[in-house]
C-alpha cells in the first residue's frame, strides 16, 4: 500500500518534470527544474555517504568539481573534434572523473568511519581548494573555466542550446542516476554498508571486511557525484574553483540532512526544499541563510529524522491523537511557534536593517506594515514575543512529558 | 639570523594564541568526544564582543567581561543544545556544531554587518617595546605573549591542584565511575564547555585587534584548528601545545621563504624549463603560496601514517 503510493507519487513527479517544458512554462521554470535535477542527483550521491554508509563527509564537492572540471574539458575537446564521443555521454565522463578521484582518496579516507574520516574528508576539502587555487593555468582562478555545449555531434540531433534541450537530458540522467542509487540501497552490498554505518564491529565478525564495503560505497558516491558535476557543467557552461569548496559541501550536507538521512529518497526531499528555499527566501528577504541555519539546528535538535521523519510520522500521529487530541497539540504548539517565529524574524530583520541596508533610518516593512527599526517599539515587541513564546515552551514541555529521572551522559 | 629570530618570536606568539584556542577544543573532545566545529565561532564572538564594549568603555572591560560572557553562552548552548542532541550519537552533535558555526557567522553579519570592524589594539599598549636590528616589535605582541603564557599556567594549575581539576582528569578515562560515585558528570561537562569556550573568546579578545575582526576570521582560524587537535594527538593537551607551536612557527617561517622550484633548479646549475601549458604553475609556487595550505598538507599525511596523531593515545 505505502510502497505503491510511494511509486505513484515518484510517476506524477516524473510525469509533471518531463510535461512541464509543454506546458508553457517560463524560462525561469526551467531552469529551475534543471537546478532542481542537479541537486537532486548530487544529494543522493552524498547520502551514499552519510545515511548509507554512515560517512560524515565534509569535502563531497570535491568529487562533483572533479566532474564539473573534467567534463568542461570534455565538452571543449569535443567541439573542437579532438574526442568522438556524443554530448548526451559526457555525464559519463564526469562520472569517470568523480569515481577515479574517489577511488585514490578513498584508499586514505575510509579506514576509519566518524570524527576521523570527517576530519580527512575536511582536509582533503581545503586542500583540493586551494591546491584549485593555485593552478589558474588548470582550474581558470576567478573567471573561471567555460566552454560551449553546442557541439555537433550529439545521439538525438538536438543542439542542446535552449534550456529546454539541456533540461531534458539532466532530467534523464538524474532519473536514471536517482534510480540506480535507490536500486544500490537494496543490493547486498546497500545492506552490508548499513550493517558497517550500524556495527562495524559484527560486521567483521562475520567475515566482511569493513574497509572495502566503505571503500566501495565512497568510490560509489563519487561516481554519481562527478555526474552530478557534469550536469552542472552542461547546464551552466562555466565553473571557478568555488564549486569544490566549503560551502558547496556544507550546502547539500544541510539539503541531506534536512530531508533526513535514514529514508531513501529523504536528499530528494532535502534538495527539493533547500533550493526552492533558497530561491524564495533569498527574494524575500536578504537574511535567509540565518533563517536557513535555524532550520537546520531546530531539525537536528527536534526531528533528527529530517523533513521526511516528520512526512512519514504524521498520518500515524494524527490516528493515535484523534481529532481532540490533535486539536489540542495544536492549541498548545501552533502558538509557541508562531511566537517564537515571529519574534526572530521581527528581530533579526531589524539586526539587518540597522547594520546592512543602505540607510537605517528608511523605514522596512515587516508583515506587511512599514515600521522604523529607530523606534523602540518594534524591537521591544520582538523581544516580548520571543520571551513569551519561549516561556509557553517551556511550560509546555513541563505539562507533556511526565518528568523523568535525568540520565547520566557520560560517554 | 636577526630576522630570523624575529620570526621566530612572531611564529612563537601566533603557535600561542593558536594554542589558547585548541586546549579548549581538545579538552572538549577528550571529555566528551565532541569535536567542537564552533570553537572558532566562539574565538569569533569574544573578538566581536570585546569590540562592542571596548566601544562602550575600555579595552580592559573587554577584555576580562568578553571572555565571561563567550564561557555563559557557551555553557547555555551545552545545556540546552548539545545535552538534547547527545542521546542522537556522535553524528548529530558534530552536526549540531556544525550548524551553530553557521549560524554564528551569520549571525555575526547580521548584528555587525560584512565588513571588518575597527577593533583596535588599546592605546596605552601601542608603542615600541624594543628594536632588533631595524625591526620594531610593539608592546602589544608581548602582551599577548604575557596573556597567553598566563593562561597556559592556569589552566595547569587549574588541572593539576584543584579539587575540579582531579574531577576532570578523572572524566577523562572514566566518567561513568565518576557519575557512580555520585559527583555530578553533566554539569561539568557544562563547566569544561563553558570554561574552553571562554578561552578561545580570550584568544579573540587579544587576537581580534591583532589580526583582523571579520565575519570570516572563524572559518579561517577553525580548520586549522582541527589539524593542530588531530595533529597533537586528540584528546592530548601537551600535544596539541606541540602542534600549536610547530604550526605557528611553520606557518611564520613559510611565510618568508619565496625560492621557486625554478629557482631552485637554477640553483643546481640547471635550466629551469619553460613553463607552458597546465599546471605550469609548479615551478614558479613559491613556500609562501604554499602557507596557507601546509596545514591541510600535514593533517592528511599524519592521519594516513599515524592516525593517532603526536602524543595520542586512542585512534579516535
Amino acid at each position: 500500500m505505502k510502497r505503491t503510493l510511494i511509486i505513484l507519487a515518484a510517476l506524477v513527479a516524473l510525469g509533471a518534470a518531463l510535461t512541464l517544458p509543454y506546458l508553457g512554462a517560463g524560462r525561469f521554470v526551467i531552469v529551475l527544474l534543471t537546478q532542481l535535477a542537479i541537486m537532486v542527483t548530487f544529494a543522493m550521491s552524498y547520502n551514499v555517504n552519510l545515511g548509507q554508509t554512515g560517512l560524515l563527509s565534509f569535502g563531497h564537492a570535491v568529487y562533483l568539481g572533479a566532474g564539473v572540471f573534467s567534463s568542461l574539458y570534455l565538452i571543449t575537446a569535443i567541439g573542437a573534434g579532438h574526442v568522438a564521443l556524443p554530448l548526451e555521454m559526457v555525464p559519463l565522463g564526469g562520472a569517470f572523473a568523480g569515481f577515479t578521484l574517489a577511488a585514490i582518496l578513498g584508499l586514505v579516507s575510509v579506514r576509519r568511519a566518524g570524527v576521523i574520516f570527517a576530519m580527512i574528508s575536511l582536509g582533503l576539502a581545503e586542500l583540493a581548494v586551494a591546491a584549485a587555487m593555485l593552478f589558474p593555468s588548470v582550474f581558470g582562478g576567478e573567471q573561471g573555466v567555460s566552454t560551449d555545449r553546442m557541439v555537433d555531434f550529439s545521439l538525438t540531433g538536438l543542439g542542446y542550446g535552449r534550456p529546454q534541450e539541456i533540461y531534458m537530458l539532466v532530467l534523464v540522467w538524474a532519473v536514471i542516476s536517482v534510480a540506480a542509487m535507490v536500486y544500490l540501497s537494496r543490493t547486498p552490498l546497500g545492506r552490508l554498508a548499513n550493517a558497517v554505518r550500524d556495527n562495524p564491529q559484527r560486521v567483521e565478525y562475520l567475515g566482511y571486511a569493513p574497509y572495502w564495503i566503505r571503500y566501495i560505497q565512497f568510490c560509489i558516491a563519487g561516481t554519481f557525484a562527478g555526474l552530478a558535476g557534469s550536469l552542472f557543467a552542461l547546464t551552466y557552461e562555466i565553473a571557478n574553483a568555488s564549486v569544490l569548496g566549503i560551502h558547496m559541501s556544507a550546502n547539500v550536507l544541510i539539503a541531506t540532512y534536512l530531508g533526513g538521512i535514514t529514508y531513501v529518497l529523504g536528499p530528494v526531499v532535502g534538495a527539493l526544499m533547500v533550493t526552492l528555499l533558497e530561491i524564495n527566501l533569498s527574494r524575500l528577504t536578504e537574511a535567509w541563510l540565518f533563517y536557513y541555519g535555524l532550520l537546520f539546528i531546530a531539525i537536528i535538535l527536534f526531528a533528527p529524522r529530517g523533513i521526511t521523519g516528520l512526512l512519514v510520522d504524521a498520518p500515524g500521529a494524527f490516528r493515535r491523537a484523534g481529532i481532540s487530541g490533535m486539536v489540542t497539540t495544536l492549541a498548545r504548539w501552533v502558538p509557541v511557534v508562531g511566537l517564537i517565529g515571529g519574534g526572530t524574524v521581527i528581530l533579526v530583520e531589524l539586526c539587518y536593517h540597522v547594520s546592512n541596508s543602505f540607510d537605517p533610518r528608511e523605514p522596512l516593512t515587516l508583515f506587511w506594515t512599514p515600521v522604523s527599526a529607530q523606534n523602540w517599539a518594534p524591537w521591544i515587541t520582538g523581544a516580548v514575543m520571543m520571551v513569551a513564546g519561549l516561556g509557553l515552551f517551556a511550560l509546555n514541555r513541563r505539562n507533556a512529558a511526565p518528568r523523568r529521572p535525568q540520565t547520566g551522559d557520560a560517554s | 639570523m636577526d630576522t630570523f629570530i624575529f620570526v621566530l618570536v612572531n611564529g612563537l606568539l601566533y603557535g600561542m594564541l593558536l594554542f589558547m584556542l585548541s586546549s579548549g577544543l581538545t579538552l572538549i573532545f577528550s571529555l566528551m568526544g565532541v569535536l567542537n566545529f564552533a570553537h572558532a565561532s566562539f574565538y569569533m564572538l569574544g573578538a566581536y564582543f570585546a569590540y562592542q564594549l571596548s566601544s562602550f568603555g575600555s579595552f580592559w572591560l573587554g577584555l576580562i567581561l568578553a571572555p565571561l560572557l563567550v564561557g555563559v553562552l557557551g555553557a547555555a548552548i551545552e545545556r540546552f543544545g548539545l545535552r538534547v542532541v547527545h542521546k542522537h550519537g556522535h553524528v548529530a552533535e558534530l552536526l549540531f556544531t556544525f550548524g551553530l558555526a553557521y549560524l554564528i557567522e551569520e549571525l555575526v553579519r547580521l548584528i555587525w554587518g560584512r565588513q571588518p570592524v575597527p577593533y583596535r589594539i588599546p592605546e596605552s599598549l601601542d608603542f615600541t617595546l624594543f628594536t632588533v636590528s631595524g625591526i620594531d616589535y610593539s608592546a602589544y605582541r608581548a602582551f599577548m605573549l604575557l596573556i597567553a603564557v598566563a593562561m597556559f599556567v592556569a589552566v595547569l594549575l587549574l588541572l593539576k591542584r584543584t579539587r575540579v581539576g582531579l574531577m576532570v582528569q578523572a572524566a577523562l578515562s572514566h566518567p561513568d565511575v565518576l557519575w557512580a560515585m555520585g559527583h555530578n558528570v553533566p554539569r561539568l561537562f557544562m563547566l569544561v564547555f563553558g570554561g574552553g569556550v571562554a578561552l578561545a573568546g580570550l584568544a579573540g579578545v587579544i587576537g581580534g585587534n591583532y589580526l583582523v575582526t571579520e565575519p570570516g576570521m572563524a572559518q579561517q582560524m577553525g580548520t586549522i584548528l582541527f589539524v593542530i587537535v588531530v595533529f597533537g594527538g586528540l584528546g592530548s593537551l601537551l600535544g596539541a601545545f606541540l602542534a600549536s607551536l610547530i604550526i605557528g612557527i611553520a606557518q611564520t617561517l613559510m611565510v618568508t621563504m619565496d625560492t621557486t622550484l625554478s629557482d631552485l633548479v637554477a640553483a643546481l646549475g640547471g635550466t629551469a624549463p619553460n613553463a607552458t601549458g597546465m599546471f605550469r604553475e609548479i615551478w614558479t609556487i613559491a613556500p609562501s603560496n604554499l602557507a596557507p595550505v601546509f596545514p591541510y598538507l600535514l593533517l592528511v599525511i599524519l592521519l594516513i601514517v599515524r592516525p593517532r596523531g603526536l602524543l595520542g593515545t586512542r585512534d579516535s
